[in-house]
């Protein structure tokens, strides 16, 4: 009997298939079916199989045209002491959807998970992802970061579902939304879902405007208050980029978030344990 | 009666009250600090010596209700914090706080863009840097982390130092510099601050302790109590603190 893909329940075409075991940057426009027009709902799906004992890292990087609606599935499956860390970045279109689900399906697996979302004018970026740990010693850290500008519109659901012969597992999930405009709209539903005593784990979210004593600490430096507004900014979305291992990969993402004068002061310097400087 | 260059005041504060979230902290503080003097202030906690230091640097939250505060015969008492910085005042904080994902780098070359005025050359900010950090100790790896995160209490005083001399200020606010200091790291601070003074370059270092001062000696020291200065004297006094405590200061 033919083995039955992994994509049976995706109703998006096109799909693509990964074998995780590089480092790779994918544009959203990729996974998307080409649109008739701007405005026409285009969907793909992206599957990663993190192969037994592998490390890779996958930037996936939505910048799609400012009327573009789009959703996309992601499907990650870790094999036995796989190592996935996956960056989602939601930045253009009008409305963008991001549906992720991730299976620590081998023992000793450990997926990373960093999203970015930066809604701007009337944008409408959602996210939902979930993690399961179907097997023990398995572990997951989940960060997803959101700015929500204008009258954008941040929606994260975050869900960590341990099953109950996942044991000693580690899973973390942590959401925090930058609101820059009192018009902005950011909705955050973190969730635990957990069969198995033997675990650690935790979740949290916070939604907050720009800290005042941040603001007074660079002003207090010559810093005027609109260029320590974008500072602070930026530092929040940088926090996300950073955690990009790839040296290359991680400067293409800085370019194409306009990020390239903000950290290139950091560049020229003994280099540390994460390879910045070089 | 016209004031001259030689008499005038590097900073002076006159009759301040300043309200926090409605509470009056500071109840009407006088200070002059004439050009290349140090001065320090010491008193019990909870007395309002960090709001006055939050005030002078103009941190929002802090509302001048009366009063003034001059730098160099300037009333900056209403400009915001940024502009005080580039007339040259400075304060360390007590406690800087993080800026996740902004580094050193790019935060240092930011504000001496800002407060020397202009453009600032990569080949000469790097040297500079490289100079203060090797004076203070501080590892090269430092200017690729993020802004005071995940820093130890001596590593934020030492980037608190190196900013200090980095930015060449005219009057310089140290709010407890030395708390969270082991012996080794008092020692490199406070030379480093004793050997940034000069004729022109005037301090006012707010302190507990005595340690402090064997490093950079003042020429007056203050205590600060209920919202104002109590009793004024010269380095003598700060010994006296240390010995017998406040309890013998009249409403400290």
């Amino acid at each position: 009997m033919k083995e039955p893909t992994l994509f049976k329940e995706v109703i998006y075409p096109p799909s693509v298939l990964l074998a995780a075991n590089v480092n790779a940057l994918t544009e959203w426009t990729s996974l998307c079916a080409p649109a008739e027009s701007e405005k026409t709902p285009s969907a793909g799906a992206l599957e990663i199989i993190g192969k037994e004992n592998t490390q890779s890292e996958y930037v996936v990087f939505q910048a799609l045209p400012a009327g573009a609606r789009a959703a996309s599935l992601i499907k990650v499956r870790l094999e036995k002491h796989a190592r996935v860390r996956l960056i989602l970045i939601q930045d253009g279109a009008a409305a963008s959807h991001l549906e992720v689900i991730g299976d620590c399906a081998g023992e000793g697996s450990e997926f990373e998970i960093r999203g970015l979302q930066n809604a701007k004018d009337t944008q409408r970026h959602s996210i939902n992802v979930t993690v399961v740990h179907s097997k023990p010693n398995t572990r997951s850290d989940m960060k997803v970061w959101c700015v929500g500008r204008d009258q954008g519109h941040s929606i994260f659901k975050g869900m960590i579902d341990i099953k109950p012969g996942a044991s000693q597992v580690e899973a973390y999930q942590k959401n925090k939304n930058l609101m820059l405009s009192d018009k902005a709209v950011m909705d955050a539903f973190p969730k635990l879902l957990i069969a198995n005593d033997e675990v650690k784990a935790a979740h949290g979210a916070s939604i907050a405007t720009l800290e005042q004593d941040q603001l007074a600490y660079l002003q207090s430096r010559g810093i005027s208050r609109v260029d320590a507004e974008a500072m602070v900014t930026r530092g929040f979305i940088h926090q996300i980029v950073d955690d990009i291992k790839d040296v290359e990969l991680r400067a293409k993402i800085e370019s194409k978030l306009g990020l390239q004068e903000f950290v290139e002061e950091s560049l020229g310097w003994a280099v540390d344990e994460r390879g910045r400087g070089v | 009666m016209s004031t001259t260059q030689e008499n005038q005041p590097q900073f002076e504060i006159k009759d301040l009250h300043v309200t926090v979230e409605g509470k009056e902290v500071l109840k009407g503080v006088n200070l002059k600090v004439m050009p290349g003097e140090v001065h320090a202030v010491m008193g019990r906690n909870g007395t309002g010596k960090t709001t006055l230091s939050y005030t002078l640097m103009g941190h929002p939250k802090y509302k001048v209700t009366q009063g003034k505060i001059l730098l160099k015969g300037e009333d900056i008492t209403g400009l915001p914090a940024d502009e005080r910085a580039k007339r040259r005042l400075f304060l360390a904080f007590q406690y800087p706080v993080a800026i996740p994902g902004v580094s050193v780098a790019s935060f240092l070359r930011a504000s001496m863009k800002s407060v020397r005025g202009g453009e600032v050359q990569p080949a000469q900010f790097r040297t500079l840097i490289k100079e203060q950090l090797k004076q203070l100790s501080i590892p090269e790896t430092f200017m690729t982390r993020s802004m005071n995160d995940g820093f130890s209490g001596g590593e934020k005083k030492r980037l608190e130092t190196l900013q200090l001399r980095l930015l060449q200020p005219a009057m310089c606010v140290l709010d407890e510099t030395d708390s969270g200091l082991d012996i080794d790291a008092l020692r490199i601070v406070s030379e480093n601050i004793q050997n940034f003074k000069s004729e022109e370059r005037s301090w006012l270092i707010i302190t507990h302790y005595q340690r402090m001062l064997n490093y950079v000696k003042p020429d007056i020291v203050h205590v600060f109590g209920s919202g104002k200065i109590l009793q004024s004297g010269g380095a003598d006094l700060a010994l006296k603190l240390e010995a017998q405590g406040y309890d013998w200061v009249a409403g400290a």
